[in-house]
């Protein structure tokens, strides 16, 4: 959304991405900033583009998906253009990612000792036995019991939250600049997502690792990240401090969302109160996206999609923001 | 472990029961040609009669199979009616010749179908992988007794390479009993391969499309990698299941390429027991082949149990 | 089944190996069928002066070693291989279906029985089977088809079974059933017409299958008997002639090898277009 000049410290920087399946596009035109040692989420409803930007940055997108615009650099490192085995390099070592389904994302050949620990065999040339030592570790950093016994295990022998606690183990094992979390807590129960959240959090703490969170669940973004961009239909249409999001939001989707959170207990967030439904990739609407699903839709909305409003690093993309006018 | 192979051996026997019943009941489904191939054309009426008594073929079927039975649970396997050979030590003479020849082209089925299916797997959609396909096509449509014919033509009758047939014992002169075997055991690897390519391009297509998958690239881990150590295991344990069916091609061709390449196996014992109505030698020499067959089954089934973690493991619980 | 598209919409270039399937089994039943009027010679004329010809303008595939003309035989022998394979896919789709089809209706014991009794039978190798039935029955064509038949029949029962399953699963037999229709018309008006699909495309994997066991069957002299011609006893004959004629075995080989293609892409062509539909 921001096309800041200037030089940028952050440590990623996506500016103006643009990702296309054949004949539509899919994430349009998003910019997101992540500086160092910040928690930074990015919202939105399932199909809203959100892990598909996170594919971007890894370069792990589906075969049918084009990237036409834009750049990605982590810490000054342009991503998009990067051979494949550079980024490989990156991969594991740099820039770390969580996916949503650990039981799936967990080979289940392997011991989870033996994948924990594959990073460091892979980047640091470190031999599979003192790879596992190493394993051990991280599963104990990660606050799994009896550790030693546990990197022996198979994946199907654990419960979902060790799971995910497993591949957080995994991606924190080379200690990278960024950590790039989708949806980590979705398939778990509220008790273990606390004990992930707050993890997460402690390795922010210690480390002063970057994480890009990605969710649906606002209530996990409140006590727990920095700044917030809120997406809608492949667009960025709000994006600030996580205070002023959740006291001021100003884009009409971003309070509509707030409003049809009952309480943060509830992780299988479900926008039913606002009526409508994102619309199907391939349609082209000429206005703002959103229009068609607001409550305060005036004609102006539908004629040309909506610039930005700048205010104190709070963003909106929306013609008449809420509060301003 | 031990478990596994003992329920798995124990219900070997009941099928092998069932199995000699239905052979048994195949053979004589249609009386008196055994009596008339042992005499010759012009047998008279009393000679025959004479015949079936001396062999017992004039009681009841099962009677003869009850006797059959249980002097075979003793090894006593009767004798040919051709030339009284006895059929148990017959059989177990020519049974290394068999299995030498099944694993041989047991081999070459898998060195062909494994790399190239994965390779046409990780190459999905691009022309690798329909060049492959095509391949495995063709390959599975070839007779593999017209391949052993054309293989016969090329290397032993134009080449000199090889020769068109004949045996020596692998332990008498390895090099001697390999250039004898090649011929025949591509002629039956190659057909075979076809099918398991196929069944390993697929189980790795699916594997390869897996969460783990990405997860090990968003690792960092190169092509070669992704396959050999995260992919290739995953996707042997379908295809070890799924391909078992070969087998039972696989040992049927035995029968036809010991013929064509004169190997004195099992397989061209059968041959001379239908030719002869000697039913002892049939009945013998196919219970054999199928003992074979189930047995690789059950190895393969074993096989593919020993490689996924998820089958009954001790677990060390969790939380 | 499901709406078969028009032949607008078909994509002929898409779908090439069932084309090409198409085609050489249109080759394959064409020459079964008119064989008398396509083959230049009579496949059992035989002058021994002429015997072990190369290809020539005479005769195109040369001759044998008796003088026959090898192109008439080889189409002739296609006549046999199909009309072999045609009785034995029917046996055994006809067989095999209604045994599939009364275990899964009728389950329980008669279920388990012939369940039992179908794994057995594809336990055995099929070649073997077959040579063994050879053996009691005799050799001739006929016994062939009956051997073969008698081969596939579990294939076809155990497919026929689980497409019952899946079938009786659905409301509209329950609904037929609380009309009061009989088991009979049951099973067949309603649970029969649904599960032709996949034995439909077995069947022409089958077809292939059968014309090589029945050459195999000729091959090893159990089949079809001399002067019959088929392609597996003409390799046969022909293995022994490698040296000086080699076409002897090559041609026949040849055929057989594109009739089995031909049908082995028309199942594969059948089962892809018509899998991703039968899922629903």
């Amino acid at each position: 959304m921001v096309d800041s000049p200037g030089a940028t410290n952050a440590v990623l920087d996506i500016r103006n991405l643009t990702v296309t399946f054949p004949g539509r596009p899919v994430v349009l035109d998003v910019s997101i900033r992540v500086e160092p040692g910040e928690i930074v989420a990015v919202i939105g409803e399932s199909g809203s583009g959100k892990t598909l930007t996170a594919l971007s940055v890894l370069g792990l997108l589906p075969r049918q998906a084009r990237v036409t615009q834009g750049s990605i650099t982590l810490n000054g490192r342009p991503m998009l253009e990067m051979p494949a085995n550079r980024r490989r390099d990156l991969l594991g070592d740099r820039l770390a990612f969580i996916p949503q389904d650990a039981m799936r994302a967990l080979n289940p050949v392997l011991t989870v000792g033996d994948q924990v620990g594959e990073p460091s065999v892979l980047h640091r040339s470190s031999t599979w036995a003192a790879a596992r030592r190493t394993a051990v570790e991280l599963l104990r950093v990660v606050h799994l019991a009896e550790p030693e016994k546990r990197a022996a295990d198979y994946p199907h022998q654990f419960s979902g939250g060790m799971q995910q606690r497993a591949m957080i183990a995994m991606g924190l094992a080379l200690e990278p600049e960024l950590l790039i979390a989708d949806e980590p807590t979705t398939a778990l129960d509220v008790t273990v997502q606390a004990q992930v959240i707050s993890l997460l959090r402690d390795i922010r703490e210690g480390h002063g690792t970057s994480i890009l969170f990605i969710t649906h669940d606002l209530g996990l973004v409140a006590d727990f990240c920095d700044r917030v961009y809120v997406m809608y239909a492949g667009r960025i249409v709000e994006e600030g401090p996580v205070k002023d999001i959740f006291e001021n939001p100003r884009h009409p989707y971003t309070a509509a969302l707030l409003a049809a959170t009952p309480s943060m207990l509830d992780p299988a967030d479900r926008l039913d109160a606002i009526p409508g439904q994102i619309p199907a990739a391939d349609e082209v609407v000429a206005g703002c996206i959103f229009s068609p699903r607001c409550a305060h839709a005036r004609d102006a909305c539908n004629n040309a999609p909506p610039h930005l409003q700048v205010s104190r690093g709070h963003s909106v993309s929306c013609w008449f923001p809420r509060g301003l006018s | 472990m031990l478990r596994l192979i003992a329920t798995r051996l124990a219900l070997l026997i009941p099928t092998l029961v069932a199995a000699s019943m239905i052979l048994f009941l195949a053979i004589n489904v249609v009386p008196g040609s055994a009596a008339r191939s042992a005499l010759g054309v012009d047998a008279t009426p009393q000679a025959i009669m004479r015949f079936e008594a001396q062999n017992g073929l004039d009681r009841p079927l099962y009677v003869q199979y009850a006797d059959w039975f249980s002097k075979a649970i003793q090894g006593d396997f009767g004798k040919s009616f051709q030339n009284r050979v006895s059929v148990g030590p017959e059989v177990l003479k020519r049974l290394p010749v068999t299995l030498e020849l099944a694993v041989l082209s047991f081999l070459i089925a898998n060195l062909i179908a494994i790399p190239l299916g994965a390779i046409a797997a990780y190459r999905h959609t691009k022309p690798t992988d329909t060049f492959i396909t095509s391949l495995a096509t063709v390959m599975g449509a070839i007779p593999n007794f017209w391949l052993a014919t054309l293989l016969v033509l090329v290397f032993a009758l134009k080449l000199r390479w090889l020769p068109a047939g004949g045996y020596t014992p692998l332990l008498e002169d390895p090099l001697k009993n390999l250039t004898r075997m090649i011929l025949p055991a591509l002629s039956l690897g190659i057909v075979s391969s076809a099918l398991l390519l196929r069944i390993m391009r697929a189980s790795m297509i699916e594997v390869l499309s897996s969460d783990y998958i990405r997860t090990a690239r968003a690792k960092g881990a190169p092509g070669g990698v992704v396959v050999r150590r995260h992919a290739l295991r995953n996707a042997a344990i379908p295809y070890l299941t799924v391909g078992a069916v070969e087998f039972g091609f696989l040992f049927g061709g035995v029968v036809i390429i010991e013929d064509i390449f004169r190997l004195p196996g099992i397989g061209s014992l059968v041959l001379v027991g239908i030719i002869n109505r000697d039913y002892p030698v049939l009945l013998g020499a196919t219970l054999v082949v199928t003992v074979a067959v189930l047995i690789a089954n059950m190895i393969v089934d074993i096989l593919a149990n020993m490689l996924d973690p998820r089958q009954v493991r001790r677990s060390s619980g969790s939380t | 089944m499901s709406a078969f598209p028009t032949l607008s919409q078909w994509s002929w270039r898409r779908h090439g190996a069932f084309t090409g399937g198409i085609v050489l089994v249109g080759l394959m039943l064409a020459a079964a069928a008119l064989a008398n009027w396509l083959a230049p010679y009579s496949p059992y004329d035989l002058d021994v002066s002429k015997m072990l010809q190369p290809p020539s303008l005479a005769h195109w595939l040369g001759t044998d070693e008796v003088g026959r003309d090898v192109l008439s035989r080889t189409i002739h022998a296609a006549r046999i291989s199909v009309q072999v394979a045609l009785i034995a896919v029917t046996v055994g789709l006809v067989g095999g279906t209604l045994i599939g089809l009364i275990a899964a209706y009728f389950g329980g014991l008669i279920d388990l029985l012939l369940i039992r009794l179908m794994e057995l039978l594809f336990s055995f190798p099929a070649i073997l089977l077959a040579v063994v039935l050879m053996a009691s029955l005799g050799t001739s064509i006929l016994n062939a088809m009956i051997a073969i038949g008698i081969i596939f029949i579990p294939g076809f029962a155990r497919l026929a079974r689980a497409s019952t399953m899946d079938v009786l699963r659905q409301q509209y037999v329950e609904a037929a059933r609380t009309i009061g229709m009989s088991d009979m018309r049951i099973m067949f008006r309603e649970v029969l017409p649904n599960i032709l699909g996949p034995s439909l495309v077995e069947a022409a994997v089958a077809f292939a299958y059968a014309i090589l066991l029945e050459s195999a069957l000729s091959f090893l002299g159990l089949g079809a008997q001399p002067p019959e011609p088929s392609w597996g006893n003409m390799i046969n004959t022909g293995r022994g002639f490698m040296a000086q004629a080699p076409w002897l075995g090559i041609v026949p080989g040849l055929a057989l090898f594109i009739c089995v293609l031909g049908f082995n892409l028309l199942g594969d062509g059948m089962r892809d277009y018509l899998d991703p539909h039968m899922k629903e």
